[in-house]
């Protein structure tokens, strides 16, 4: 069966200032449908820009992401904005809920861009809500509400659609211990109940536990995979490329000066 | 999306700063104020310059006349005289545009009315070709191809009969005093003079002729003529110009003054006017133009106006521009408020897109709000400029009209404000908001959606 997601030799440079940084360099992997992976690495490790290209948030310089077979980065806006909406959802660390709306009106959004009448997508938005436990919040603006519950409101946003893929971009960093693993929970039962497949960015290694796999990163790059279900462990020893790039390096200098003289 | 919620999140997203979205739909409500009202006084002084045009003639009619053509901006006289017979009429009975032509013969007579004595200006028609032109009877009834000594009479005849044994301020001229009208000589019998020109010792034949209508039209042209039929007139008229006695040196006479004054070759049963009655204005003008042309002797009330036409644009291109540069600067205050909107919630904007909003979804939003902003000051504005129109009238009106109207006159009124102006200043203004939000809303639109969720 072919892979759900496959990424292959992705890589992003940022300018910042004069400097070319690169976020993220050649990274290729595939993910199965139905996954639980977390991403693992330090701030700056280029984790989350992996993320963001993935879900389609932000175009790759270099490489391909294919998503059920389409090439993500290479899709018209509009098509991609139907995709988002049929296939994907994106849970961030900050909420990021419209402050104006209540729950059910933000959780009802993404059903609101596909077109659905009002009442019928309020119900859905409703029955969801309850479900996980917000039952006595369906009218409270986020502001009006805790941390632990506006991310379960923003993970019932992500839910409404019955998304196929899951990305949640270190759902519980602003979390306590409590409503993080309330969240986890939630989270995970979509896994393992419902096939949906979930890509987590984290730098708590706690949260790993329960991953499929867990894919540690560094300076752009994945370093080490470990298959948490067989118990094996792959290393990518990048230092050959690093090394041959370095060869290479001095080699355009020379050319350079010798346009000069 | 679809266009209900559309409306709805522009309309919830443009209340969320209260203060800054009431002083932006103020200006649009001034903007469309000031187009409104400046137009409606462009419009109001257009409509009472072609109401007075209006009160002196039909401005349909061209009115061919026996003469040379000339040019109705210098006066100047050109070409050779053309004669006015069944050939002209029937050429311009085929002109595109004219809806009926009217020849008559026309012959001034003594006549006596009670014990008044006065002067008929007689204008011989054809009953069928009259009753087309634009005339309507105030009372009595047209006249019918069964009259031959019947009249009609236009409103101010009355006037031109006076008691020759009362002074003159008591008979024509009662000024200040409402003056008589022709209404009195329904079913009252005129006596004219018939009096031949080349023998004046001969005693004048009596005609009788019963008058059986008056024409409408206060001060129209033919408010000072009276109608007959065209048999009865051409008689009438070959009684008068008969030459038969005439003496030898009246004869020489005669042939002398028509070589001066170049009429010599003028056929006797020429006709002495040609009425045509056009589709509208603008064919009168045609019309016109094309026979003077051809040498005709033409009047057309249609050739002044031109002038004013071309007066009144002018003066409303100047009162519409004032107003209009209003509405531009609300514009400009609508792009401002947009474009601040869509610096503070940019985030809201890149949560949108990545929930599944696109980018079409994004612009209409924006647009909507803009175009809101627009025709919500348009409807207070249209609302507003109704009342100030109101009260211009209100107040102009009694300086104009003296405190009170003419009877049976509608007072005059400088500000008009015409259905079309008012949907007009809608759809302007929320085509004002729209432009005025279109960069914005692109800008908002084309935000691509993680720098989006990274502004903070």
């Amino acid at each position: 069966m072919a892979p759900l997601i496959e990424i292959k030799g992705l890589t992003r440079k940022y300018r910042l200032g004069h400097e070319i940084i690169t976020a993220v360099k050649e990274v290729d992997l595939s993910i199965d449908a139905g996954e639980f992976i977390c991403i693992l690495g330090p701030s700056g490790s280029g984790k989350s820009t992996l993320l963001h290209m993935v879900a389609g948030l932000e175009k790759p310089t270099k490489g391909d992401i294919f998503v059920k077979g389409v090439c993500i980065n290479k899709i018209k806006e509009s098509d991609m904005a139907l995709f988002r909406r049929r296939y994907m959802a994106f849970i961030f660390q900050a909420y990021n809920l419209v402050p104006t709306f209540s729950s059910v009106e933000n959780v009802a959004m993404p059903l609101m861009f596909d077109g659905m009448p009002k009442s019928r997508r309020e119900k859905q938005a409703k029955a969801l809500l309850t479900q996980i436990g917000l039952g006595q919040r369906l009218k409270n603006k986020p502001t009006e509400m805790s941390g632990g519950q506006q991310q379960r409101v923003s993970i019932a946003r992500a839910l409404i659609n019955n998304p196929k893929i899951l990305y949640a971009d270190e759902p519980t960093g602003n979390l306590d211990t409590r409503n993080t693993k309330e969240i986890m929970d939630i989270l995970i039962e979509r896994v393992r109940e419902k096939g949906v497949t979930l890509v987590m960015v984290t730098h708590n290694e706690e949260l790993t536990e329960q991953a499929d796999r867990i894919i540690y990163m560094r300076d752009g790059q994945i370093n080490k995979i470990l298959n948490q279900q067989t118990g094996e462990v792959t290393v990518f020893d990048h230092t050959v490329k690093d090394e041959e790039a370095q060869a290479e390096g001095p080699g355009q200098n020379d050319e350079r000066r010798g346009e000069r003289i | 999306m679809n266009k209900f919620d559309i409306v709805r999140m522009a309309y919830s997203n443009l209340f969320r700063r209260k203060v800054r979205a009431i002083l932006t739909i103020i200006g649009v409500f001034i903007g469309t104020m000031a187009i409104v009202v400046m137009l409606s006084l462009g419009i109001g002084l257009d409509r009472s310059m072609r109401a007075n045009m209006e009160s002196w003639g039909d401005l349909n009619i061209v009115t061919v006349n026996q003469g040379r053509s000339w040019d109705p901006e210098t006066g100047e006289v050109k070409g050779e005289e053309q004669s006015l017979n069944d050939g002209a009429v029937e050429m311009i009975r085929g002109m595109a545009g004219v809806t009926a032509v009217l020849p008559s013969y026309q012959v001034g007579v003594s006549a006596k009315y009670g014990k008044k004595e006065g002067y008929l200006q007689l204008v011989g028609v054809d009953p069928e070709g009259f009753s087309k032109m634009t005339y309507t009877i105030a009372e009595g009834r047209m006249l019918t191809e069964a009259d031959s000594t019947n009249i009609l009479v236009g409103w101010q005849v009355v006037n031109q009969f006076w008691d020759p044994n009362q002074s003159y301020e008591g008979g024509m001229m009662r000024g200040g005093q409402e003056q008589a009208n022709s209404l009195e000589m329904l079913n009252q019998v005129v006596y004219m003079q018939l009096q031949n020109n080349y023998s004046q010792d001969m005693a004048p034949r009596k005609q009788p002729v019963i008058v059986v209508g008056v024409l409408e039209g206060e001060y129209k042209e033919h408010a000072y003529s009276a109608y007959a039929p065209m048999a009865s007139v051409k008689k009438w008229r070959k009684y008068i110009n008969d030459k038969s006695m005439m003496s030898q040196e009246q004869i020489d006479q005669e042939a002398q003054w028509q070589k001066e004054s170049g009429m010599a070759g003028r056929d006797p049963d020429a006709y002495d006017q040609i009425m045509i009655r056009c589709k509208d204005v603008s064919s009168a003008r045609t019309v016109a133009a094309d026979l003077r042309d051809q040498g005709y002797n033409i009047y057309a009330m249609a050739d002044y106006m031109e002038g004013i036409e071309k007066q009144s644009l002018i003066i409303q291109a100047v009162l519409g521009g004032i107003g209009a540069i209003t509405l531009l600067v609300a514009s400009i205050g609508i792009a401002n408020t947009m474009v601040m909107s869509i610096y503070e919630r940019t985030r809201e904007i890149g949560v949108m897109k990545v929930i599944g909003a696109s980018v079409y979804d994004v612009r209409m939003m924006f647009l909507m709000e803009a175009g809101l902003i627009g025709v919500t000051g348009g409807i207070l504005g249209l609302g507003c400029s109704y009342g100030l129109s109101a009260l211009i009238n209100h107040f102009s009106g009694s300086m104009l009209n003296g405190g009170m109207a003419a009877p049976g006159e509608a007072a005059m009124r400088i500000s008009v404000i015409p259905p079309w102006l008012a949907l007009f200043a809608l759809v302007f203004a929320f085509l004002i908001g729209i432009v005025a939000g279109w960069y914005p809303a692109r800008r908002a639109a084309k935000l691509s959606p993680i720098t989006a969720i990274r502004n903070e």
